[in-house]
């Protein structure tokens, strides 16, 4: 049984509500938006959104830093971007927002052994490679967990590789010596 | 609000359609903890002018890094979309073929 349908056709802000056959609301928007009924509006932590004009009733609280366009939904991109808290509307500065916490899991890795090293150089890499497709709008999985070693270094040995959840993302090869093997490089997709 | 760095190890002077100065900026590498080194680089003379900084495990990786982010960003700048601001005449920072 389908409780709710929300379709995509026609809708790319939202404009659309999500129906249902058997009475159920469903108030949930895009990420960190809930609908209120009374304005009509979709309430979005810092501000409000309307999906018939696909931009915020508020200019962004972080001013002109986060865009020229203060009233902008994720710079007109709802396909690929979303705005959970309603802050930084430039795509430029989401980005980079990003790719800090991307650095802050490269930055939690040991850094110890000259393997360690070496893994955290392609984390480097990789986070850049990620904020760098970021800015042309170019989907990449965010870094969410990151292996230290292969599989088969850990100890006890797993029976198989455990299945990745989500996307596996293979970074494309860094021009670095010594070259890392690929299931270093095995994340969890959070899309 | 702009970070200063220290100097350009690298500098870019683009064409501007009206002769104003747009360049980009690639500082020097600054090591900021055992393991990682921080590269800035800024674009002068466009709407968006805010200093980024790009990690690697060592000053080589992270130099390199800044260098594929920001000629990768050029090509996203407004004034280069809407082609105020050229590099060789084309929207796009290339440096090397193949």
């Amino acid at each position: 049984m389908v409780l709710w349908q929300w379709t995509y056709a026609g809708s790319p802000f939202g404009e659309k509500t999500p129906a249902s056959s058997n009475g159920y609301t469903l108030n949930l928007r895009f990420p960190g938006q809930y609908f209120d009924a009374e304005s009509g509006l979709n309430f979005n932590a810092h501000r409000d959104f309307e999906t018939a004009a696909g931009r915020y009733q508020q200019s962004d609280p972080l001013g002109v830093d986060a865009g020229g366009s203060t009233y902008g939904y994720v710079a007109g991109n709802p396909l690929s971007f979303s705005d959970q808290q309603g802050l930084a509307c430039d795509q430029e500065v989401r980005c980079y927002e990003e790719y800090e916490e991307d650095s802050d899991v490269c930055r939690s890795l040991p850094n110890v052994t000259s393997r360690d090293k070496e893994v955290r150089q392609a984390c480097w890499a990789s986070a850049a490679d990620r904020l760098a497709a970021c800015n042309a709008k170019r989907l990449i999985p965010r870094l969410v967990t990151w292996l230290s070693e292969p599989y088969s270094e850990r100890s006890p040995k797993p029976e198989k590789a455990p299945a990745p959840r989500g996307t596996v993302y293979v970074p494309p090869a860094i021009p670095l010596s010594p070259p890392v093997t690929a299931t270093q490089f095995e994340l969890v997709s959070v899309w | 609000m702009i970070e200063p760095f220290n100097k350009a190890a690298i500098t870019f002077d683009f064409e501007h359609k009206d002769d104003a100065k747009a360049s980009l900026l690639i500082g020097t590498p600054v090591c900021v903890d055992d393991g990682e080194w921080r590269c800035p680089y800024q674009f002068v003379g466009f709407s968006n002018s805010r200093t980024r900084w790009i990690s690697g495990g060592d000053a080589t990786q992270a130099l390199e890094l800044a260098i594929r982010v920001s000629t990768g960003a050029f090509s996203q700048l407004e004034e280069v979309k809407d082609g105020t601001v050229t590099w060789l005449g084309a929207d796009v920072l290339v440096l090397s073929k193949g």
